[in-house]
């Protein structure tokens, strides 16, 4: 019979009102790895702050290796073993691995501390598991994968039940996270749980002994591994087939964006045309080059060698004229790219005074660009403050202001990143409505994702080189070959 | 092998966090004793040296208790005012008849008291540690000139002569008490930093305060750790004042604030938290000491020393900020064997 870690029967938790978690029932055995597919976002957060500490609930029982630790009636606000990997990194940046691992966790005792001990006992563990870090080296200089694996290898030594990986493939490349799921195997076979949680079903597919499929923060299905096929999980997902867009125009010789034998640090070589109105798809595998992408056309550094050019001009970053022709969506825009005490106007004007110098001084210019945009915002867009806005709405003043403005290319840093399924399918509406304004769209992306749906190319990136070039209709070759 | 060991450690200690800073400063310092000395060959006489030392003593102190506290990412304005009122609680204790030891001991529980304050303000009521240290600061302030009615004390007299010997005036090995006292402290707290769990644990809540919290850390307990260990620092700072000119004075470490913060920034500690060694704050401190006591030398006024140094501050902070924002990644290739590949092309 298999040992069980963790019950949720039943649980149901109301926050301000809202219901978080519906009826919520889950079961994880001892060395299985369960996977959590979320349709939305509504009851994840719920549901790991649940795990992780016995918070009150409404109704329902919560069994810890099969004891009662959390029901309706009481709820002691104990921590439960269980870790929490994810993009927010715990670890304390500037001191070493080994002091993350061994010194920074509950129960540590020694006073004094010897590192070569603290060395080798975190050799013992690297060897193991074949992966090469230096205990010595600071947690700043590693990489986002080589900081989950030493979460990992903390969780581990802190003696975690369970560990919970959330959303992994949004910022560690595919090559990556083959490393990672190893890593999970590895432990899983020693007696460690593990809880995936995903927004893409053929990711939690690769690694997943179960599945339970969550939206509303109710559990729809729960399938076995025999049942993993799209066919099993597509009434529960939504319509994410391929939206067909204008097709792009063929400008000139050089395209809206050329780079000829780019070289810097990271990327090696690069050679590509996008066209305008074009919407192409740059796939990072091993999540090395991106980086240097932005910074080029942001001008923070420039190419080593080799050439850019924007609509048959050199772009030379921050000192070109032409700087204002490329715009940027981070990932994570709403963080990132908002105003959180400008009114929904203001932030929708925000680049325009690019354009129209006098913008703020002259009040019929945003009367003007209020009356074009409401049909497409809303009533949002008369908001004074946008803290109380939904997330569908913020995402539309990210990409209306991109609209708005009307640069001839705009880059979108992984657009579906932390987005469910819901929110999406949103954001693929929204950079139509770029495309269809003809506006070049550049996706940067280290997982796929929905890219694809929109895509008209798909540029695969490897070790900094472009490795393979793939139109819209050779898409399902590389879907083949990504999810073999 | 030898050799390999020796190269080893080598790049163990360049691979220590805040080691470049202290190696290009220390590069500096003795550019600029070299400087100074070549200027006026009086620089680099025994009496001189031994001044300097001296000199560089007091600014050490408080730069340790300083680098604690900026390591764990607040800052302590208080460390003058407690300066001065170690000065002032011990020397009026003397001057009233206490012995001197046992004013020194009364002095150090009222200076730790403050450090205990400063802590739990900052970590227990989550006060910007730059307002919840001004208040302290005028608050010492306002008591070291209370605690004598508002007057510098008398001289605390010949029943006093083995503090003034202890702190400043006695010799060991030939070498001034005030170095000795700075030394010993020194070395303990830097074997605390470097090598205890509370070491790592002052480095984890000034790097990521919420990480140090999850992995156990108690945040309020460390912080005022810190900001004791800047009191007691502080307060032996005060001690010596007393020993060197034999009485209280109220305004006694007037704006040492700034050149603990100075000493410490000179030396690779950083204002952001999180970093730095008390190796560079010896570092710095010396080339505070250095440039004064060579400015000095060479004829400037004070108005230059003092535009020489702040130079010198905003251009270590400046570079503090640089090497953050470009520190470059490790560049280490450890994809070994073939990459995976999932596109079909053979890489």
């Amino acid at each position: 019979m298999k040992e069980e870690v963790f019950r949720l029967e039943r649980v149901t938790q109301i926050v301000d009102g809202i219901t978080l978690l519906d009826n919520f029932s889950m079961h994880i055995f001892k060395g299985e790895i369960m996977g959590l597919v979320c349709i939305n976002a509504h009851g994840k957060e719920a549901l790991i702050n649940l795990l992780c500490q016995n918070i009150p609930i409404h109704y329902g029982h919560i069994y810890f290796q099969e004891k009662l630790v959390n029901n309706y009636e009481h709820s002691s606000m104990s921590m439960n073993p269980v870790a929490v990997i994810e993009k927010q990194s715990w670890l304390v940046e500037d001191l070493t691995v080994a002091d993350n691992i061994f010194v920074l966790r509950k129960g540590f005792k020694k006073c004094i501390i010897n590192p070569r001990t603290l060395n080798a006992q975190f050799r013992r563990f690297t060897e193991e598991i074949e992966i090469d870090i230096d205990p010595g080296e600071p947690v700043s200089d590693l990489s986002f994968f080589e900081k989950c694996v030493v979460e990992l290898l903390k969780a581990v030594v802190a003696g975690a039940k369970l560990i919970i990986f959330r959303d992994m493939s949004n910022f560690i490349s595919a090559a990556e996270l083959k490393k990672i799921h190893a890593l999970m195997r590895h432990y899983s076979k020693r007696g460690l749980s593990f809880l995936y949680i995903c927004n893409h079903h053929e990711e939690a597919f690769e690694i997943c002994d179960r599945i339970s499929i969550m939206e509303n923060g109710k559990v729809l299905k729960v399938l076995s591994k025999k049942d993993f096929r799209c066919e099993m999980i597509a009434p529960y997902t939504l319509d994410f087939s391929r939206i067909e867009s204008i097709p792009a125009r063929k400008t000139s010789m050089d395209g809206i964006l050329k780079f000829e034998n780019v070289v810097t640090e990271k990327i090696k070589d690069m050679s590509f045309t996008v066209e305008k109105g074009e919407c192409v798809v740059f796939l990072d595998i091993n999540n090395t080059a991106l980086s240097d992408m932005i910074k080029l056309m942001m001008g923070e550094i420039r190419p080593v060698s080799g050439n850019i050019l924007l609509d048959g001009q050199p772009f030379a970053g921050k000192d070109s004229g032409l700087k204002n022709e490329v715009c940027i969506i981070q990932e994570n825009p709403i963080q990132s790219m908002l105003f959180g005490e400008m009114s929904y106007i203001d932030n929708l004007c925000f680049l325009l005074d690019k354009k129209q110098p006098h913008l703020w001084m002259n009040k019929n210019v945003k009367r003007s660009v209020m009356q074009e945009y409401e049909p497409l915002i809303g009533e949002d867009i008369y908001a004074s403050d946008i803290s109380d806005l939904s997330l569908f709405s913020l995402y539309n003043l990210v990409y209306y202001r991109i609209h708005l403005y009307h640069p001839d290319a705009v880059f979108c840093v992984q657009p579906f990143s932390g987005a469910d399924m819901y929110l999406r399918r949103h954001i693929v509406e929204l950079i139509n409505q770029l495309r269809k304004k003809r506006i070049t769209v550049i996706i940067l992306a280290v997982n796929i994702a929905d890219s694809l749906v929109v895509a008209d190319r798909l540029m695969v990136i490897e070790q900094g080189r472009l490795r393979k070039e793939y139109r819209s209709e050779e898409f399902h070759f590389f879907r083949e070959s990504h999810y073999r | 092998m030898k050799r390999r060991e020796k190269q080893n450690y080598l790049k163990r200690m360049l691979a220590i966090r805040g080691m470049g800073q202290v190696i290009t400063v220390t590069v500096g310092l003795i550019i600029l004793c070299i400087v100074f000395g070549i200027l006026n060959p009086i620089f680099f006489s025994g009496r001189n040296i031994s001044n300097l030392l001296r000199q560089i003593a007091p600014i050490l102190l408080i730069g340790i208790g300083q680098s604690y506290v900026l390591i764990t990412g607040n800052i302590d304005l208080s460390i003058g005012s407690v300066v001065g009122m170690s000065c002032m609680i011990s020397a009026t204790l003397m001057t009233k008849g206490v012995n001197p030891w046992v004013a020194v001991l009364i002095t150090i529980v009222c200076c730790i008291t403050v450090g205990v304050i400063n802590g739990q303000l900052v970590a227990g009521c989550k006060l910007p540690a730059f307002i919840a240290t001004l208040g302290t600061m005028t608050i010492a302030r306002g008591i070291a000139q209370i605690v004598n009615n508002n007057y510098n004390t008398d001289s605390i007299g010949s029943a006093a002569k083995g503090f003034r010997d202890f702190f400043y005036y006695g010799k060991l090995l030939g070498i001034y008490n005030t170095i000795w006292i700075t030394l010993v402290l020194w070395l303990i707290f830097n074997f605390i930093l470097s090598r205890t769990r509370w070491g790592r644990y002052i480095y984890a809540i000034g790097s990521n305060l919420e990480a140090a919290r999850l992995s156990g850390v108690n945040i309020v307990s460390t912080t005022t750790y810190a900001y004791v260990v800047s009191a007691l620092c502080s307060c032996t700072v005060g001690f010596i004042i007393c020993a060197t000119s034999g009485m209280g004075t109220m305004d006694a470490g007037n704006t040492y604030e700034l050149y603990a913060v100075a000493a410490s920034v000179i030396g690779g500690v950083s204002t952001l938290g999180g970093q730095g060694i008390l190796l560079g704050t010896v570092v710095g401190a010396s080339v505070w000491g250095v440039l004064q006591n060579g400015l000095q030398f060479a004829g400037a006024p004070v108005a230059i020393r003092n535009i020489v140094i702040g130079i010198i501050v905003i251009i270590s902070v400046l570079l503090d900020v640089v090497v953050r924002k470009g520190r470059p990644r490790r560049k280490r290739e450890k994809e070994k064997g073939k990459p995976v590949n999932y596109t079909g092309v053979k890489a």
